[in-house]
């Protein structure tokens, strides 16, 4: 009896997490098997659940078009990590530090570029960046990509060095270490986890944009994987084993950031949301 | 001339055709010249070269001018014969004219409005081309703008005589001629032998009923019978719709005219038959002719400019052409023109005259630019020779004889592109029935008027 | 090894700095007031630079926006590199434009529709993650691989999913039966709606089931007990027990989820476009088009302006519930 209950409790469960997951991640394996098939021939069936012949062919088309977008997101979001880092760290230990009504303004300020819609401000972006000659360039999106990244930074960075127990800088400050110092020696180094968990989330940022590459790159221009993706799935349009190919390959970089840093990401997760 | 035709786009379907690629740089006399100094993307290392070599060379009095030209052709490659054709006859000028250096800006090549927003934006900033080519719905913008030098006034233009007078009257703004129209195309309909054949089609369709009935025919299992595009868009859904209803007696300053609301329903008739896709409705023009490419359709309403491409990459695909069917049997058909037209912009009177002579040059040149872009010659003198005097060619040359500027009638031409986004807009609310064919074309007779005044 | 050394050696440099630059007013101040004065100008210093940066990138950008919302900007702006100003016209125009209508009703409904769904879904992830079984700790880490991929990608594989032949969606549906005819997924407006809520509710799931499953995880397990030795079911537990516990973290979830389900675009773009007959715009999408493709620069910044408020109001909710003190947001 015992034995039966028991069977069915693991089989109710088993049902319940394949109607919860399989819809989830059904779609990823889907993509991934229709990437290696034939699609295009006029005899081409639809994408069938486990290949039978497979084929490289999509990724040959998808692999030149997607490698040279995969180079361009890579430096944008890496200069945007640094430029959030250079800008945001500093300003999380002097916040942290002055305390009092200056920084909880300053830290609301940063809260509420987080709730900007990056399209509200495209259209003006696009007339100041003409101006300042940034259209289409790669220092154009870094410095758009950054100003919404940047301020996430500085908040989690902050709210994590706030954190530090104050007698840490008053062991310093008796040593008579300046505040380059402190921030150096003391804060800097204990937020390390903090930062990396930023640098992260900032890079993913940089990653993922597709306003600002959409609307900043004047026709011309560097052109990011989500641009490049986007560009190649309207010109591919009946040669859908390509697309599958192309948006696999598109997938590959984050999941592989997700697996090296998934320590850090969880870490973030909890510290920049549920720090209430 | 229609989006879709920007050959950069269409680069994978143009793979195969090194060889007409290269049979083309030849005819625009420039294998030789082809990699000297004149490149968009080798400007920076070649053009310092170039005039010095010329400056030795030549007496030039004020040194070596330099003229920049624009247009969406894309960087040259093998697979892209219209950016090689331009690289090449502006590489031979400037060799056969040592004060002049041309430079082309050609890499802003986006089939949206990203190529209008970049000339202007040069504009604002005062670094406009010295020579642009546009899309002829464009050019009243930038004449009402004030934007671009009456070519007339820069001297005189023997061409123009020997071009098609409607394709003069649309690049005709203010009775001033603000731009050469050097190529021009048309949309009819292609079709697929062995689909007819399969579905016991013997003759080719002439009326409305007729192709109905014979599109419906040849849509059934994964076969999508007939497609076009149904996107309301620049050169999209509305330059689609316009040989619909204008040979059925309709014209643009009318919208809502019973004439336009017969062709509407004819073709969200066809829609809802299942005789075309119900997907046309998020098709630009890319979409029916890759589908067409791809043997699944078995009409495809398209322009000539896909034939080069359909001759040298599909060549197990069995083809043909026939003219847009007509509401009744012998209505003529009506077109509109497509195809690039070239203006001087405003600039400093030696850079506009010098870019006048350029554009003279390239007027004389007329047969291999439209080869180059897979257009037809706008003089319909030179029709008679190779390729245009290939059959498939022939219903578009019928039609283009009794083409219509998609400007024609309206007072302010400027207003034509919004005029033509009103009336894709109600194409597009007819096909997916979000309201009835007239109440659409009603709603965009509404919209229009104001814009007619 | 190398890292840190370099580290202690920049900070010994940088510290000698500023010992040499304290060391200056320490000649005409108390000692102490000195160094007072030395640290708030490097804290300062510190700051200035980020608060430039968003004065340049996002407030003067806002500044332009509003400014050229008033303005007639389009094919002539654009050439001339400003427009006329004329009022509230652009808004006026904007508001009595029908697509725009329904990009707000759009918007609205495809907000809550899919913050509801991730939520409940999320959550329920998050509950069965609750428990350790064999392949928990990998399904935690699988299930975000459909949030860190770029929404564009999620939009492309979801045009697939939803092709009208041979898609996933429609494959899946005609194999169990239940259509007999391919559905147009894309070609109808409100299916179209449809389509792109349940792309940004897969997207969204993961992000809501981890962050419930982080809350779940600080439930303590005494209460939890001690629910249960009174006799309350599971349900109860959960209910009672469990749910007002996590209400902090469920406040935030909801919030977050509303004001990143805003800003969608990338999904809409990339599905639909707006389309068919602009029946699926978001205001986000809608603002898109007006501006970069239809040369309304002036009535597109006006509908961005309004999804700006719409934003701003709900940030403000976000930052009243998290008092203050939250460090907040999340990707999306």
């Amino acid at each position: 009896m015992t034995r039966n209950y028991k069977v069915l409790r693991i089989s109710g469960r088993l049902a319940v997490g394949l109607v919860l997951f399989v819809p989830l991640l059904f779609p990823l394996y889907w993509v991934v098997a229709s990437s290696f098939q034939n699609l295009s021939t006029i005899f081409a069936n639809a994408p069938q659940i486990i290949p039978t012949h497979v084929t490289a062919a999509n990724y040959s088309v998808a692999f030149g078009s997607i490698i040279g977008n995969i180079g361009v997101s890579l430096v944008i979001a890496l200069c945007v990590t640094g430029l959030s880092w250079l800008i945001g760290v500093p300003a999380a230990h002097a916040l942290a530090r002055l305390g009092g009504t200056v920084s909880n303004v300053v830290v609301m300020v940063m809260l509420v570029t987080q709730m900007i819609p990056a399209i509200s401000v495209s259209v003006a972006l696009y007339t100041i960046f003409h101006q300042w000659g940034l259209l289409g360039s790669y220092l154009g999106l870094i410095l758009a990509d950054t100003s919404l990244q940047m301020p996430f930074a500085l908040i989690v960075v902050r709210a994590f060095m706030v954190s530090l127990p104050g007698e840490l800088f008053d062991a310093a400050a008796v040593d008579g270490a300046g505040e380059v110092r402190a921030f150096t020696s003391v804060s800097l180094p204990l937020a390390v986890p903090a930062v990396i968990t930023v640098g992260l989330f900032t890079f993913l940022g940089g990653w993922t944009d597709f306003v600002n590459a959409l609307t900043l790159n004047n026709g011309s221009g560097p052109q990011p994987l989500t641009l490049g993706l986007f560009k190649f799935s309207t010109q591919y349009t009946t040669n859908t084993g390509a697309v599958f190919a192309a948006a696999t390959l598109a997938a590959i970089p984050t999941t592989i950031l997700l697996f090296m840093g998934m320590r850090w990401i969880r870490g973030g997760l909890r510290a920049g949301a549920l720090k209430g | 001339m229609p989006i879709d035709k920007i050959p950069a786009a269409h680069g994978k379907r143009r793979a195969a055709s090194i060889l007409s690629a290269a049979a083309m740089l030849v005819v625009s006399g420039g294998l030789t010249t082809v990699g000297v100094s004149v490149a968009g993307q080798g400007v920076a290392s070649g053009a310092p070269v170039g005039t010095v070599v010329k400056a030795a060379g030549a007496s030039c009095p004020g040194g070596v001018l330099k003229l920049t030209e624009e247009d969406y052709y894309g960087a040259p490659s093998k697979t892209n014969p219209s950016a090689n054709g331009m690289k090449a006859f502006f590489g031979n000028y400037s060799k056969t004219h040592p004060c002049v250096q041309v430079v082309r800006q050609g890499e802003v090549v986006t089939g949206d409005a990203a190529y209008l927003t970049h000339i202007l934006s040069q504009f604002s900033s005062g670094s406009q081309p010295d020579l642009l080519m546009l899309d002829n719905p464009q050019l009243p913008q930038f004449a009402a703008d004030n934007l671009l030098v009456p070519l007339q006034s820069l001297g005189a233009l023997p061409v123009v005589k020997k071009i098609n007078p409607a394709n003069v009257e649309e690049t005709t703004y203010n009775g001033k001629l603000y731009a050469l129209p050097l190529d021009t195309n048309t949309i009819a309909i292609f079709y697929n032998k062995a689909l007819l054949a399969e579905n016991g089609i013997k003759t080719l369709p002439k009326t409305w009923s007729q192709f109905a009935a014979d599109a419906k025919k040849t849509a059934h299992g994964s076969d999508l019978g007939f497609v076009f595009s149904g996107q309301a868009g620049p050169g999209q859904a509305t330059w689609q719709f316009d040989p619909w209803a204008w040979s059925n007696g309709a014209s643009t300053t009318r919208p809502d005219s019973p004439a336009a609301v017969q062709a509407l329903s004819f073709l969200t008739g066809l829609v809802k038959d299942g005789a075309a896709p119900k997907s046309v409705v998020n098709w630009t023009q890319t979409q029916p002719i890759q589908e067409f490419e791809a043997g699944k359709a078995a009409f495809c309403e398209n322009g000539l400019w896909n034939i080069p491409t359909l001759e040298s990459a599909y060549p197990k695909l069995k083809w043909g052409v026939f003219e847009i069917p007509t509401r009744l049997a012998g209505q003529t058909v009506i077109a509109p023109f497509g195809g690039e037209v070239w203006s001087v912009p405003k600039t400093n009177a030696k850079e506009e005259k010098a870019a006048f002579q350029l554009l003279k040059a390239m007027s004389q040149n007329i047969n291999a630019f439209a080869r180059d872009v897979a257009g037809v010659p706008t003089e319909p003198s030179l029709w008679k020779a190779s390729p245009w005097n290939e059959s498939v060619y022939q219903p578009f040359l019928a039609e283009l004889q009794h083409g219509r500027s998609r400007q024609a009638g309206i007072t302010k031409p400027a207003n034509e592109p919004a005029i033509d986004l009103d009336i894709g807009n109600a194409i597009e609310a007819a096909l997916v029935g979000k309201q009835s064919p007239a109440a659409a074309l009603q709603a965009a007779q509404s919209q229009v008027a104001p814009l007619l005044k | 090894m190398t890292a840190t050394t370099t580290q202690q050696a920049l900070g010994e440099r940088a510290g000698g700095v500023a010992e040499r630059l304290s060391a200056r007013p320490r000649r005409f101040l108390p000692p102490r007031l000195g160094r007072r004065y030395e640290r708030r100008f490097a804290l300062v210093a510190f700051l200035v630079p980020s608060l430039v940066y968003v004065g340049l990138f996002v407030a003067y950008p806002l500044y332009r926006d509003i400014v050229i919302s008033f303005q007639n900007y389009g094919f002539s702006a654009l050439a001339a590199g400003h427009g006329p100003f004329v009022g509230l016209a652009n808004y006026r125009q904007m508001l009595n434009d029908g697509t725009t209508i329904r990009a707000i009703a759009n918007t609205v409904v495809f907000t809550l529709a899919s913050v509801a769904a991730q939520f409940v879904i999320g959550f329920a992830m998050a509950v069965y993650l609750n428990r350790q079984f064999a392949g928990s700790a990998f399904l935690r880490r699988i299930i975000l691989v459909p949030w860190v991929m770029p929404l564009v990608v999620t939009g492309t594989i979801f045009s697939l999913i939803f092709a009208s032949t041979n898609g996933l969606a429609n494959e899946v549906l005609h194999g169990i039966g239940l259509v007999h005819k391919p559905i147009g997924w894309l070609t109808s407006g409100d299916l179209a709606v449809l389509s792109i809520v349940v792309t940004n509710v897969w997207a969204g799931i993961p992000f809501n089931a981890i962050l419930l499953f982080s809350g779940l995880q600080d439930v303590p397990p005494e209460q939890l007990e001690a629910a249960s030795v009174d006799g309350a079911s599971p349900w109860q537990r959960f209910t009672r027990v469990t749910v007002p516990m996590m209400r902090p973290v469920i406040m935030i979830v909801l919030m977050l989820g509303v004001v990143y389900t805003l800003k969608v675009f990338d999904i809409v773009i990339v599905l639909t476009n707006g389309g068919p007959a602009n029946e699926s715009q978001l205001m986000s999408s809608w603002a898109y088009t007006q501006a970069f493709s239809d040369f309304q620069l002036g009535t597109g910044t006006a509908v961005a302006n309004i999804l700006l408020v719409f934003s701003l109001l709900c940030g403000v909710v976000y930052v009243l519930l998290s008092r203050g003190d939250n460090t907040g947001r999340a990707r999306r």
